[in-house]
């Protein structure tokens, strides 16, 4: 299959601060990929040199073929937005919106209207259609922007935080409206989040940026498999290269690393341990290895001052690449 | 008071937001300058103030050059208003036509012959075509009033002839009316007239207490008062509109959760309305009475009553603020609050007289005026500051607007979807 | 590139209409304005159809005598005045001084005896300082009445005199005196009267062909209307900018820039769709006056088209200009608001004199120049008044056209699309 999306070292500048630094992936035809990364990662400013919105510095992308710097227009046409906020017109209704959208995406007469009772039905707002937006609720809001970026049948759809500040019926909602085009119609989803569930449960493949820096690219079940079964984070009074070797001998034991303290909790101070360490464990297996460890550590009668274990999941990937949460 | 601390947080709110403090203490302000600053600019330029010579002036070709026409020219000069220079036919004409000159008024050859004989005149005042028509006017009617005097004199003259006439018939008094004993005395009493008329007329304002009574009150010193009560109750719009904000930030309903009766809550509400209006008031008031005269305009009058003027201030406050909770809870969506209290707000400041006198409207609509609270609030002003009547002749304005504060709160309270 | 202009234009338009507030501010209220002010001008000028204005007097007759009666009388038969006579003085400047009557004439006691003995004598004229209009109509008629009285008395004292110095009537008894007296006043102020239907002097305004020149109120609204209608235009100025700097704020701006649309369009369709707008106001509240008061329209229809067209350019690049130097929609919406009144004002939108402000002598006509608003209106006030062709207004669309390209030119460099 052929890459519907080609992203070439694309760059943001504002001045001196770099927004986004030469970041490349591809994503094939009909494929959901993520791109995770915390807030003021730049994912943001990625989709907008992508949509056109903000001129990248350097760097050039392919969609369907055309490149973003020369041929913008045509890829345009090819790409969907759904914008984190609503971005429409609130004191028109849902219908006005979505036909004067459609018509500035060429739509015209039989095919315009057509084309708006489809995405009204996708997104079960028919009944509403011709009630002014802003008298919606918040997950109908959310519904309207998903309808107003697909109203073109775009090969390449833009989906922008588009949980932040739903109910969870209507994130379920997005969820199952994301894949289902996917599935039904094949159409190709770039899914920016924070929250690792959602590109988890939506992604096949997975970017995960920070600092306008991908740090890491795979499927989603390689990427977690960069923790194996999960890590452990133990304190004990004294770390030496021996105890290492000792414990990674243990089953279910993958590897043990010494390692900085893991990050305080929100609002505590850093404590530095002047005659203690921390020991992080690989696992192959969360329970298990932890049974051992702690089986073998009361045997050889060492204390353990702290324990924090990371479920096998992408927050915990971000957090061992980088030392910081996804969420703030 | 739980009240009071909502008000706080409101007027804090309030202060921060500098567009909208524009919108309530600048804008009045421009409104009064703009609207009267420049009608009292036109006027001062058309009276003779700082000695400045603001007469029209008027191109006169004399083409009689009889005494009664030199006289006449020279009434025309002295009865202010014009201004006239004399000149040549051929070079008035000629300026004329290029447009150097709005107009010429010519006195025509024989002028002062004809007149002797009794014979009517006509002067012809000739204008260019891009000449000021309502300058035209005005001059017209100058020379038409100097033209009158001059007949009503000739007229005189020619009937006491008539009488001499007659009584020259009759034998007894053959030489008392002799023509130009008769002509003597019309002319002692012509040039005694016009000094000192036989009858004048007085023009005054009532005496009352210790008011001067030479000083009328001119176009800024009415707008003051006018727009100081449209622009109070303006304000609440902006009381409404935070309602909503409140209500659509979800904090209303953290109020709701309070031990806060409801009415408690709306009066917390009102508060900061209130004091807002107060505030306006003193500022536009304040500006009255010193921005004016640093502007070199007549000054802002407070009347012989500054109690009664702090009374009315605050009823109007008050009702502003019940206005504003009615409008809240009738309004249903932001853009209902911006359209509704725009057309309540400025059709009731139209109709209550802030924009046109009141005595004006009264004319024309009757008692239609009286169904919205800027009129009464206007006529207590109109009373206290204009006329410099005492607290006494407000009363039944304070209680009109009581009562109205009253109905616009219970039709809120009443009305007011706390959800 | 035209078809997305348009697309977005008949968006604006749509958004337009939902925005009900911001109608009644733009079409609704200068409506009133105009129909109210043009009204009231309507009145006061066709002093024979005035009948309805009526003002009311308080009158005292302290003169038991001749004069006073006349006086009375003459009163009494004026249309415009509603009399009420009253025995005392006092009451009669309380019931001013309430507001109760607009004014108060006051005869003095021995106010025919003076005239008898020719001593100076004075009414006066007590007026409600509230109502300065109602006083310069009573004092104006005041006036011509005494000027009646006035002749009367300086004639009888002529023929007092004549007879006096004649000593004929010497043996004569007081009623003899009385009756000669009276029998010659008579015969003179009858004669006087009779020529005074036909003035001696009269005058002409005439133009260049010596045609008569009418006055007219209609030209007034000439002035006035358009006056309005300009400012109210400038309103959507603000309007314009803050819609657009709100479509960046909500951000249906950045999925406009997603869609394959040039930024032009974005930019154009808005002021395409504002322009409609300013077009539309023209037009119906030119129609009001059109149809109501008789404004006239004009002999170029193809002028008044492209000044409107200019107008509605400058206003809506103004407001993209705005919108480029703001922050916020609010702080666009509240400077848009402020300028709108500012520059009216100075452009002399507020029509007090009959003359367009930019015609006027002095500083204020040069500041009314660098205006749109004084542009535009002098030039609707050449198109509709004075009958003036294209080719007079074209310095004042250049100067609107080069303005509007100003505006538009810093807004392209200084608005940012995306932040």
């Amino acid at each position: 299959m052929a890459a519907i999306l080609d992203v070439q070292n694309l760059t943001k500048k504002y001045g001196d601060f770099e927004a986004v630094k030469e970041i490349s992936f591809a994503v094939e035809e009909g494929e959901v990929f993520g791109l995770l990364g915390p807030n003021g990662a730049g994912k943001t400013t990625t989709i907008s040199m992508l949509t056109g919105v903000l001129p990248p510095t350097s760097g050039t992308a392919l969609i369907g073929g055309y490149d973003i710097r020369t041929q913008m227009e045509q890829a345009k046409q090819l790409n969907g937005l759904v914008p984190q906020d609503l971005a429409l017109y609130p004191t028109l209704s849902a219908r006005a919106n979505l036909d004067f959208f459609g018509r500035i995406y060429g739509l015209r007469g039989r095919a315009l209207r057509e084309r708006v009772e489809d995405v009204l039905r996708i997104v079960s707002l028919t009944e509403r259609a011709d009630q002014p937006i802003e008298t919606f609720s918040g997950g109908m809001k959310r519904r309207v922007n998903i309808a107003a970026g697909l109203v073109h049948q775009p090969k390449l759809l833009f989906l922008d935080e588009p949980t932040v500040g739903v109910d969870p019926q209507s994130r379920n909602h997005i969820f199952e409206s994301v894949q289902r085009l996917n599935r039904e119609r094949g159409m190709s989803i770039i899914y920016t989040s924070h929250y690792m569930e959602e590109v988890e449960l939506l992604c096949s493949r997975a970017a995960i940026i920070d600092e306008g820096r991908i740090i890491a690219m795979d499927t989603i079940k390689n990427l977690i498999g960069m923790l194996g079964g999960g890590v452990i984070y133990l304190g004990l009074p004294r770390v030496d290269a021996d105890l290492l070797a000792q414990i990674a001998a243990l089953p279910a034991v993958k590897e043990a690393l010494a390692a900085e303290p893991a990050l305080p909790a929100e609002g505590e101070p850093a404590v530095p341990r002047a005659d203690g360490a921390v020991v992080k464990i690989v696992a192959e297996q969360n329970q298990q290895a932890l049974v051992n460890v702690i089986g073998w550590l009361n045997a050889q009668d060492i204390a353990l001052t702290s324990l924090e274990i990371l479920e096998p999941n992408l927050e915990s990937v971000f957090l061992h690449l980088t030392g910081k949460k996804l969420r703030e | 008071m739980r009240a009071l601390h909502i008000a706080r947080k409101d007027l804090l709110i309030l202060f921060k937001d500098r567009g909208t403090l524009v919108q309530l203490l600048l804008l009045p302000l421009i409104f009064i300058v703009v609207f009267s600053g420049a009608l009292s600019a036109v006027s001062a330029g058309n009276e003779s103030g700082d000695g400045q010579d603001t007469r029209i002036p008027l191109a006169v070709v004399d083409l009689d050059g009889s005494a009664l026409a030199q006289r006449f020219v020279a009434d025309l000069d002295a009865a202010g208003g014009v201004r006239v220079e004399r000149r040549a036919q051929d070079e008035a004409l000629a300026l004329l036509a290029e447009r150097k000159l709005p107009r010429v008024l010519t006195i025509p050859a024989g002028f002062g012959a004809d007149l002797d004989a009794d014979r009517p005149v006509t002067l012809h005042l000739v204008n260019h075509p891009d000449a000021d028509l309502e300058q035209t006017e005005a001059v017209r009617l100058v020379i038409e009033g100097v033209a009158q005097d001059l007949s009503l004199e000739y007229q005189i003259l020619a009937s006491l002839e008539q009488m001499a006439e007659m009584q020259a018939n009759a034998p007894e008094a053959s030489q008392i009316f002799s023509g130009e004993r008769m002509i003597a005395q019309a002319q002692s009493q012509f040039e005694r007239s016009r000094t000192q008329p036989l009858i004048a007329v007085a023009e005054r304002v009532p005496q009352i207490a210790e008011r001067e009574a030479d000083e009328f009150p001119d176009a800024v010193q009415l707008a003051v008062p006018a727009f100081t009560v449209l622009f109070v109750f303006l304000t609440a719009q902006t009381t409404a509109r935070s309602i909503y904000e409140e209500k659509r930030i979800g904090s209303f309903r953290r109020l709701l959760a309070a031990p806060l009766s409801k009415a408690a809550l709306l009066a917390g509400k009102m508060l900061p309305n209130f004091v807002t209006a107060l505030i306006q008031t003193a500022v536009i008031f304040a500006f009255g009475l010193v921005g004016l005269r640093l502007m070199g305009l007549q000054p802002l009058s407070l009347g012989e009553s500054p109690g009664g003027v702090i009374l009315v201030a605050a009823a109007t406050a008050l009702c502003s603020s019940g206005l504003g909770i009615l409008i809240a809870a009738l309004a249903r969506t932001e853009t209902q609050i911006g359209g509704l209290s725009s057309l309540i707000l400025w059709g009731a400041g139209i109709l209550g007289g802030s924009f046109v006198p009141l005595f004006i409207l009264e004319r024309f609509l009757g008692s239609l005026p009286r169904v919205v609270p800027h009129y009464w609030a206007n006529r207590a002003f109109e009373n206290l500051l204009i006329r410099g009547l005492g607290l006494s002749s407000v009363t039944a304005e304070l209680g009109a607007l009581l009562v109205f504060t009253a109905l616009f709160f219970a039709v809120g309270l009443w009305r007011f979807s706390f959800d | 590139m035209i078809r997305h202009t348009l697309t977005v234009a008949w968006k604006e338009i749509q958004l337009i209409a939902r925005d009900r507030g911001s109608l009644v501010i733009l079409f609704l209220l200068p409506l009133l304005f105009g129909t109210l002010y043009g009204s009231i001008n309507l009145h006061f000028a066709d002093e024979g159809g005035a009948s309805s204005v009526l003002v009311d007097v308080c009158l005292v007759n302290e003169d038991e005598d001749v004069f006073g009666a006349q006086v009375a009388l003459a009163l009494g038969g004026i249309k415009v005045l509603s009399v009420e006579t009253l025995d005392s003085a006092a009451e009669a400047e309380r019931r001013v001084a309430e507001g109760q009557v607009s004014a108060a004439i006051i005869i003095p006691a021995g106010f025919t005896a003076a005239i008898d003995s020719y001593t100076p004598t004075e009414i006066a004229v007590i007026v409600d300082p509230a109502e300065p209009e109602s006083a310069s109509i009573v004092v104006g008629i005041m006036n011509k009445v005494v000027d009646e009285a006035t002749v009367w008395g300086e004639v009888q004292y002529g023929i007092r005199t004549l007879l006096d110095e004649a000593g004929v009537l010497a043996d004569a008894g007081p009623e003899t005196h009385r009756a000669i007296e009276a029998q010659n006043l008579g015969v003179i102020m009858t004669h006087l009267n009779e020529m005074r239907r036909t003035p001696l002097v009269t005058v002409v305004s005439e133009d260049l062909e010596g045609a008569v020149i009418e006055g007219g109120i209609a030209l007034f609204f000439a002035l006035l209307f358009p006056g309005i209608t300009v400012m109210f235009v400038f309103f959507g100025v603000g309007m314009s900018g803050a819609s657009l700097l709100n479509e960046r704020e909500t951000g249906a701006l950045r999925r406009l820039l997603a869609a394959p649309i040039p930024r032009g369009a974005i930019i154009g369709g808005k002021m395409l769709g504002y322009m409609a707008l300013v077009c539309l106001q023209v037009i119906v509240l030119f129609g009001v006056a059109h149809a109501f008061f008789g404004m006239p329209l004009g002999e170029s229809p193809l002028a008044l088209a492209l000044l409107t067209l200019l107008l509605a350019f400058v206003a809506t690049a103004m407001g993209m200009m705005i919108a480029a130097l703001s922050r916020s929609s609010r702080q666009a919406d509240s400077v848009g608001t402020v300028l709108g009144f500012v520059l009216g004002g100075l452009g002399g939108c507020i029509a007090i004199s009959p003359t367009p402000l930019t015609r006027t002598e002095g500083f204020m006509s040069v500041v009314a120049r660098l205006t749109p608003h004084g542009n535009a209106v002098d030039a609707y006030y050449s198109l509709m008044a004075e009958k003036a062709g294209m080719l007079q207004i074209l310095p004042e669309l250049a100067v609107l056209l080069a303005m509007g390209v100003a505006f538009f030119l810093i807004a392209v460099w200084r608005f940012r699309f995306a932040e």
